[in-house]
């Protein structure tokens, strides 16, 4: 008994981290339209034209890839406007002149209204940090 | 386009003759009704909207909001949007100023903006990105667009939609059909369109059914003023794209909330 303890103990912890991977909230995917659902179409916009409109590209959350290219962009300078439904990161928020800032480690965003929806686009870092 | 017009082919009718459409007696009662709209001073009306989303495998799921739409011309509008994943976006213009507010992110966003309503329908669209079904209505020249988009067209039939006696017309042209029921007694007012975006694959679907109408609603002060509600945060539009070299500048200090 004495040797399956140690055994027992292990396939106990292995358990509950299958639970956890199973279990847990997928909040990375999380989206308005819900994972995996695209919402978009042309026929969304009740165009008398058959013309395709594309919505504006809202990302679930910035790829490393992503932050790691922000992170060699001039300070200062708008980036693209890429933007983000959802910040999945340990947000630090500060407020200066007015505007609340959200940083994920070195990237900063702003709230912005782009295309209709609330979202997150990269913006300068704020002075001071 | 009219000059390339084909025939309108009545439904009923064992020999189809074919006509211009532009003289067609259809068109010319789908281009009263969208006159009506054109040349109304002011009004409003709620619809229940749907549009089919095609996934990468094909299938069709169906998304939709209520809308409310108070139209005052030249160059007042209001827009109310609930979508049924709980999203409402709320806009106005009064020629003057643009507001954006989300009730459930309690947020909003406000800009100067001068011009007609089209000026503004042209910026909503072209610069902000927002894709506002419905709101075309607004444009001064809507019907005169609308008309020239259709090749062809007749009529189906009387038809009853939502309790209301109604003529039930279909229009084409190469890329879409379109379906009009337009109510017969009074105002020729639309009660339902359906248009089917022909050329997409799985040919998706957009719908509207009008659940009301007012041609002289009251107005008020408050229907083009937007008062942010209290602990509401103001945040700013996204730069316009055609300024992406532009830094992303702080509110000025007096329109700082």
């Amino acid at each position: 008994m004495m040797t399956l303890r140690p055994l027992l103990s292990a396939i106990s912890v292995f358990s509950v981290l299958l639970l956890f991977m199973f279990f847990i909230p997928d909040t990375e995917a999380r989206g308005r339209g819900g994972k995996g659902v695209s919402r978009s179409g042309h026929a969304s916009s009740g165009s008398f034209r058959g013309v395709k409109h594309h919505r504006p590209a809202v990302h679930h959350r910035p790829a490393a890839h992503q932050r790691a290219r922000h992170r060699s962009v001039r300070v200062g300078i708008r980036l693209s406007p890429r933007s983000y439904n959802v910040l999945t990161c340990r947000r630090t928020i500060i407020i200066h002149r007015g505007i609340t800032y959200y940083g994920c480690g070195t990237v900063w965003y702003n709230q912005v209204y782009y295309g209709g929806q609330v979202t997150y686009i990269v913006v300068a870092t704020p002075p001071g940090y | 386009m009219l000059t390339s017009a084909v025939a309108a082919v009545p439904v009923h009718a064992k020999e189809p003759q074919r006509t211009a459409l532009a003289d067609d007696p259809h068109l010319s009662l789908l281009k009263r009704s969208l006159n009506l709209l054109t040349n109304q001073k002011q009004f409003s009306f709620t619809a229940e909207t749907g549009y089919d989303s095609v996934q990468e495998d094909g299938q069709k799921i169906e998304f939709g909001s209520r809308r409310r739409l108070i139209i005052h011309r030249p160059d007042r509008i209001r827009m109310e949007s609930h979508d049924r994943n709980g999203h409402q976006l709320q806009i106005i213009y009064n020629g003057k100023e643009i507001s954006f507010f989300t009730p459930r992110d309690n947020k909003y966003a406000i800009k100067s903006k001068t011009g007609t309503l089209d000026d503004f329908l042209n910026h909503l669209v072209n610069d902000l990105k927002v894709q506002i079904p419905l709101a075309q209505v607004g444009y001064k020249n809507f019907a005169e667009i609308a008309m020239k988009d259709f090749d062809t067209g007749f009529k189906v039939g009387e038809s009853v939609v939502a309790e209301i006696l109604c003529d039930h017309l279909v229009f084409r042209n190469d890329q879409i059909d379109f379906q009009i029921w337009i109510r017969k007694s009074g105002d020729p007012l639309p009660v339902r369109w359906v248009i089917t975006y022909k050329n997409d694959e799985s040919q998706p679907q957009f719908w509207v059914q009008f659940i009301e109408w007012d041609l002289n609603p009251r107005i008020e002060d408050s229907t083009f003023t937007f008062t942010p509600p209290k602990g509401a945060e103001r945040i700013q539009f996204a730069p316009l794209e055609s300024a992406s070299s532009q830094e992303m500048e702080p509110l000025k200090r007096e329109e700082q909330p």
